[in-house]
């Protein structure tokens, strides 16, 4: 069923340049995040769920800009070894992408039940000229044809980061010394200075398998 | 001649740091034309064969120039003159190497200001709610509200640096540094992305007028028309600040009051980021720190959503990356400057290609994956007992006989610790297992025959490798 659904190239282009490009724009819409938390120091009211949105946004950032890093190295060799990384990362993307639906309807009705007030207050200043302004049933229709575009090309962005994936994990050739890294349990001295080295090992590795788990049954 | 002192000083110290890197002196890759008789141009034009791409370039900016040739709003006699200028310019071959890759940009400099004289009738009508629409729905809130709601003297300062200044600066320093730093021929790649990037931004400003964040603090979600005046935002507080209309007046008369989609100063400004980060990666903290600034400057300024900022730099993405796949030549580490450089290289975006050069995707390679895996274990099935056998081998490394001795000094893990970001200490285990040196290696197949004696797992990993370079090898030659 994957070989179906999984596309081959991105839009015509090698995987790899889609998945540059996945990424790119990922981790570039995260930063929201950052200017998001900052309601809390200029006193707009921020809600609990926008709150939480922006720390989803944050958390993810690092993760997007390593899987950029991964990726953006030219020479194919040393890319063949961040095979768990891309695990890591295509995870990461999914779960963002269907966070992000839910979060879409939620925050779409927050804004038309609180924000979009100018529908019930037609204008009053018979004088202002608008013809040439847009209609509000025409912004209505490009607000939510927007939306389902924008969700859509995710749809197709997380195909094309899993087919990236799926195709590294089939060549894998550093899947040996993960492994052997995850059931030694040991890590070099020089591991140690980064507190969070072993943990994302760990992430990586649980990542593969889920990845690996997933294309073995469809 | 002699040359005045300082001048002459200047110039030791450019040939000492610049000049002297040439690999040889008689290299002239890196050089400037410094010819000025137009007859050379003409008869370099007459010679010169144009591709598709090429035609379809130079076509496209022709007919913006004539565009704009007929809609500027000056006397013809100024049109003839700038159109003569830019000419002359392209003609002479000591500037023309400059200008005819700056061509896009002053394309659309020339679009921009004269977009204004476009009959409002023709115009697309004015969007006020999409943008705020699509912010919240997006990104949880209006980040522009957030970010405006609390101002202070030092914060407008600290905005006004970044937005009103240093965006009219950086792309000229940009271009100096790629000069300077960057490979020959990366500064004309440099040209036609800033430009393409605004002359499409402009496209869809236009194409797609919608009003920034300052129309719905002084009208609310009211209709917009096109009589009227642009605001300079926060910018207004900058110029009262110093008591100078620097802002207020430019701002008023803007050709493009609803221009708020994409931010051009977010494409212009990760244009540069883009840049600097392919000719200097390591700085890439400060190059993108900047961006962070000046996003947060033009909202907090409410000249833009945050949605326009990223329509901007998604755009700039999509350009960079056309151009670097295309025309921009590969930046070579160990090399200091632009003199340094005997050769120009460029990327062959399918032979970098990871998957392809694992032989990934093909058909054959599927097949043969496929009959083996029906033989063999696969890679998913059971890895853990095949690495298990592999480990014992591994820790007691001085028991194991390996047969291929001559393969296992050969070990990438130079290229194996640059993939990762963390640093990989166990490059010791890694030395310990043979490795295909290369993968038109002739050593292969009889590597590949001893190796079996080996671990199962690497003779699982050798067989793939080995199948997949095979059937990879004629379309990398």
């Amino acid at each position: 069923m994957a070989r179906l659904v999984l596309p081959k190239t991105f839009l015509g282009l090698p995987l790899y340049i889609g998945v540059e490009t996945v990424l790119g724009f990922a981790a570039l819409n995260k930063a929201s995040g950052f200017y998001g938390i900052i309601s809390i120091f200029t006193g707009h009211p921020i809600g609990f769920l926008q709150a939480i949105f922006n720390i989803c946004s944050i958390l993810m950032f690092p993760i997007y800009i390593m899987g950029l890093k991964a990726i953006t190295r030219l020479h194919p060799e040393s890319r063949v070894n961040v095979t768990g990384r891309l695990a890591l990362v295509t995870l990461t993307y999914l779960f963002d992408s269907a966070l992000s639906v839910l979060f879409t309807l939620y925050f779409a009705h927050f804004w038309f039940a609180n924000e979009d007030t100018q529908a019930t207050h037609p204008v009053t200043d018979s004088t202002t000229d608008t013809s040439q302004s847009a209609t509000p049933a025409y912004e209505l229709f490009l607000t939510v044809s927007t939306t389902v575009i924008l969700n859509a090309a995710r749809f197709y962005f997380s195909l094309v980061m899993l087919s990236y994936t799926k195709g590294l994990t089939k060549v894998a050739r550093s899947q040996g010394r993960r492994k052997e890294r995850k059931l030694s349990g040991k890590f070099p001295p020089a591991d140690e200075a980064k507190w969070y080295a072993e943990r994302f090992y760990q992430m990586e590795d649980k990542s593969l398998d889920v990845i690996q788990n997933v294309f073995k049954y469809v | 001649m002699t040359l005045p002192r300082a001048l002459q000083k200047t110039v030791d110290l450019f040939d000492r740091f610049f000049l002297l890197e040439k690999p040889s002196p008689s290299l002239t890759i890196a050089d400037l034309n410094l010819q000025f008789d137009p007859k050379l141009s003409i008869i370099k034009f007459k010679n010169y064969k144009f591709t598709i791409g090429e035609k379809i370039h130079y076509g496209f900016l022709l007919i913006v120039f004539a565009w704009v040739f007929f809609i500027l709003p000056i006397p013809v006699i100024f049109r003839f003159l700038m159109s003569a200028a830019l000419f002359t310019a392209c003609v002479i071959p000591f500037t023309s190497q400059f200008f005819i890759s700056a061509l896009p940009i002053f394309a659309w400099l020339a679009f921009y200001f004269s977009s204004s004289k476009i009959p409002a009738e023709w115009r697309p009508r004015i969007s006020v709610k999409f943008l705020p629409a699509m912010e919240t729905i997006l990104y949880g809130d209006n980040l522009s509200d957030v970010l405006a709601s609390f101002t202070l003297s030092f914060l407008d300062v600290l905005a006004w640096l970044p937005y009103g200044f240093l965006h009219f600066t950086t792309p000229f320093v940009v271009a100096g540094l790629i000069f300077l730093f960057g490979p020959p021929t990366s500064l004309r790649s440099y040209g036609f992305a800033f430009g393409y990037m605004n002359l499409v931004g402009v496209f869809i400003q236009i194409l797609f007028p919608a009003a920034p964040p300052w129309y719905k603090n002084l009208h609310g979600l009211e209709p917009a028309n096109y009589s009227m005046d642009g605001s300079a935002g926060g910018l207004s507080r900058v110029d009262a600040l110093f008591g100078v209309d620097m802002y207020t007046t430019t701002f008023k008369n803007s050709p493009l009051v609803f221009g708020a989609f994409p931010s051009l100063h977010s494409g212009c400004a990760s244009m540069d980021a883009l840049f600097m980060t392919w000719l200097f990666p390591r700085l890439a903290p400060i190059w993108w720190g900047y961006i962070g600034l000046l996003w947060w400057s033009t909202m907090y300024l409410t000249h833009h959503y945050f949605i326009d900022l990223m329509a901007g730099v998604c755009l700039s993405f999509l350009v960079f990356h056309y151009t670097r796949y295309t025309n921009l030549p590969v930046v070579d580490a160990t090399k200091f400057c632009r003199w340094s450089y005997a050769t120009v290289e460029w990327i062959n975006y399918k032979e970098v290609d990871p998957l392809a050069y694992l032989g990934y995707g093909r058909e054959d390679v599927e097949m043969q994956s496929m009959e083996a895996s029906s033989s063999n274990p696969t890679l998913f099935e059971a890895p853990v007992f095949e690495m298990g056998s592999h480990i014992i081998s591994r820790n007691n490394s001085s028991s194991v006989v390996l047969t291929a001795p001559a393969a296992i000094s050969k070990v990438a893990s130079s290229s194996v610790r640059s993939a990762h970001l963390l640093p990989i200490v166990d490059d010791e285990a890694l030395v310990s297992r043979p490795e295909t040196p290369s993968v038109f290696d002739e050593e292969d197949d009889s590597r590949m025959a001893s190796s079996s004696s080996n671990t199962s797992l690497d003779e699982m990993f050798d067989s793939e490798r080995a199948s997949s370079s095979r059937a990879g090898a004629p379309s990398k030659r």
